[in-house]
């Protein structure tokens, strides 16, 4: 439980971080983003910066395992058991559940990861590309649709998670 | 993914020689033998869809290509389309700068999130059934096509029926028309002339659908376009050769001429002995139920044997019987069984030739007399014998002798604290019993050390009800079953 020890996390005013994710090493996170609790985000040797209006499911893993600054956009939803190690990820993506993102990776706007897709290749995928299929035989294409955004979504969890969990207090 | 009853190490042989677990044959409660998925008849029972479970008789299911009205597929990875729904404003009906909410709907898929915006196909105003089809650029064609050589073919059964008439006419004439002077149409034979419609036959011969023969020329429809040797291909806009096979009829090249295809219905079998024409698996008509109008499968009539406890010198099997009879159970090794087979055969050879003396001939029987007459039984046991004789086994096995009582399912018993008879048994074979269950002790022996997999067999000994005799004043009398079942014990 990590309510017992001083986390070095920046939380801004509006965020919803429940106590009992697991918060490593340097992060910011921005207003109105919420990480349930059971999340780790874990900044080994380089710092993690997450933006605004975020959604990070129970037990999805961010890692930053390298020295460079991991930079999250906004509006992005994090989806359960998501596994995310890529440098940089834009605004309006979506990582599906158990999905993993390797490091040399980085998503533009509007991407989906579809579900227990493993993506590793070496670019910065296109604005709007959609990776589904399982595992290791993965299929891409583009789609057209912007997936919409979680406003909605977010009010309500802002409402609802502090009835049930305690919440770390921001900073600043 | 491991299964609760479907071991691969303990295997049943069938009655086309080939191994299967328990749960995967059915016995057939007329011949009193096991039959696999390999050697039952399958028959298309019911056609359904599987999404909106809608039962579509075969007549309909031809017209509609097999395919369901309501549900759709996705083009590009195969799942199921969902509806979804959108509200836009629109000006409504009555006054015409008021705007008023409408749900319009789309399709989309849940997998890879295609949606039938991305195929320009415009959002419907109903949820169902507006959604446009495919259309076939060479329908017409087809249908000329098909027309044609459905009147050749039309033509060919009246030239053959007209040849039967003529041969079966002209025997009939031949023997009875000068005898009992049916002459007109002995001088209409004798003249030449085609007969009268008399029969109700048709006096004039179907005419054939003339078509146009199709002409070969240079260019084809489906021609690579030029730009693809100066422009740079995007990948994601080319449809790959599955999704375009999907649609036969539009083979699509570009993404964007993907739409929606109609979902394949689904079949719902039943199996059917191909001996004695029974039927062995028979479901319910409505698509949404898992219950079955008949289901013999063995593993509710045949006892169960699993491996208990297995050394390297000793193994103790559990026998369960899921049946409503109690029954008498005997593990015999292989060459037991061959002796008892080879004087059964001798029997029943014996009886089969007093049989043809009363001059019933195989063929004559039908149903219960086929599968208990001694020919057929005789047979079986035969092809048993030499089934059970080509597997190969390396380890023996030390078996009980005496016939083992197991019980029948009782499922009150477990509520029962009540002791189980006295039975006089050896206690050193059967070493527990529980209900319907008893644990035997199997000593093995290796007899041949080379194969690192070693595997065992016995003939399974079993008495059985025949189907057909359950009347109330008569105790149906069990026979004798005889499954040889193998076990692969891997190494030890």
């Amino acid at each position: 439980m990590d309510s017992l020890t001083l986390s070095t996390a920046k939380i801004a005013n509006g965020a919803i971080v429940c106590c009992e994710c697991d918060l490593q090493g340097d992060i910011t996170i921005g207003s109105r983003t919420v990480i349930h609790p059971r999340a780790k985000i874990i900044a080994l040797s380089g710092p993690i910066i997450i933006g605004e209006n975020n959604i990070i499911e129970e037990q999805v893993q961010i890692i930053n395992s390298s020295e460079t600054t991991m930079v999250i956009g906004n509006n992005n939803v994090f989806e359960v058991d998501c596994h995310v190690e890529s440098k940089f990820i834009g605004d309006n993506n979506i990582v599906e559940s158990k999905a993993f993102v390797g490091r040399q990776t980085s998503l533009s706007n509007g991407c989906v990861i579809g579900a227990k897709c493993e993506v590793l290749v070496a670019e910065t995928l296109q604005e709007g590309s959609l990776f589904y299929g399982a595992g290791s035989d993965v299929k891409r294409r583009v789609q057209s649709d912007k997936p919409s955004a979680q406003g909605a979504q977010i009010e309500f969890l802002s409402k609802v998670l502090p009835n049930y969990h305690r919440i770390r207090k921001p900073l600043g | 993914m491991t299964h609760l009853f479907k071991s691969e190490k303990v295997q049943y042989l069938c009655t086309c020689g080939s191994l299967k677990p328990l749960c995967r044959t059915y016995f057939c409660r007329h011949c009193l033998a096991l039959k696999c998925g390999e050697c039952v008849f399958h028959e298309v029972d019911i056609l359904y869809c599987s999404n909106c479970l809608e039962n579509v008789p075969p007549g309909e299911a031809r017209v509609k290509k097999n395919q369901c009205s309501e549900c759709f597929e996705c083009p590009v990875c195969d799942q199921l389309l969902l509806t979804r729904a959108t509200n836009i404003q629109i000006p409504s009906a009555e006054d015409s700068s008021k705007l008023v909410p409408k749900k319009m709907f789309y399709l989309v898929c849940g997998f890879c999130r295609w949606t039938t915006r991305e195929a320009g196909l415009p959002d419907q105003p109903s949820a169902t059934g507006s959604w446009p089809d495919s259309d076939n650029v060479n329908s017409v064609r087809v249908g000329a096509l098909l027309e044609h050589y459905r009147s050749l073919a039309q033509l060919d059964k009246f030239e053959k029926e007209q040849k039967r008439q003529l041969k079966r006419r002209s025997n009939y004439l031949s023997f009875t028309a000068d005898k009992y002077s049916l002459s007109a149409l002995a001088a209409r034979k004798r003249s030449g002339l085609p007969f009268a419609g008399s029969l109700g036959m048709k006096k004039e011969t179907p005419q054939i659908y003339k078509v146009e023969p199709a002409v070969a020329s240079e260019e084809t429809d489906d021609a690579l376009d030029p730009d693809i040797f100066t422009k740079v291909l995007t990948l994601s806009n080319v449809t790959t050769i599955d999704q375009r096979i999907r649609q036969p009829e539009r083979q699509p090249v570009k993404s964007e001429d993907l739409i929606p295809i109609h979902k394949f219905l689904s079949v719902r079998r039943s199996q059917r002995c191909r001996f004695c024409e029974h039927n062995l698996s028979k479901p319910e008509y409505n698509p949404s139920s898992i219950k079955f109008k008949i289901h013999l499968g063995a593993f509710y009539h045949v006892p169960d044997v699993i491996i208990y406890r297995l050394a390297r010198d000793d193994m103790q099997l559990r026998l369960c019987n899921r049946s409503q009879y109690p029954t008498h159970v005997r593990l015999l090794s292989l060459d037991q069984f061959a002796l008892i087979a080879h004087s059964k055969i001798d029997e029943l050879e014996r009886s089969c030739g007093e049989a043809e003396k009363e001059k019933k001939s195989a063929s004559s029987m039908v149903g219960h007399e086929l599968c208990e007459s001694p020919a057929t039984q005789a047979a079986n046991l035969k092809s048993c014998l030499r089934n059970a004789f080509k597997e190969k086994v390396n380890v023996v096995l030390q078996l009980p002798n005496e016939p083992i009582l197991l019980p029948a399912r009782d499922d009150l018993a477990e509520y029962e604290l009540t002791a189980p008879q006295n039975l006089k048994e050896d206690p050193k074979a059967v070493l527990w019993r529980k209900g319907n269950k008893v644990v035997i002790s199997a000593p093995l022996t290796v007899i041949d050390d080379e194969l690192e997999d070693k595997r065992t067999g016995f003939v399974f000994e079993f008495g059985a009800v025949r189907a057909g005799f359950e009347t109330k004043e008569v105790q149906p009398q069990p026979t004798n079953v005889y499954i040889p079942v193998f076990i692969s014990l891997g190494k030890i």
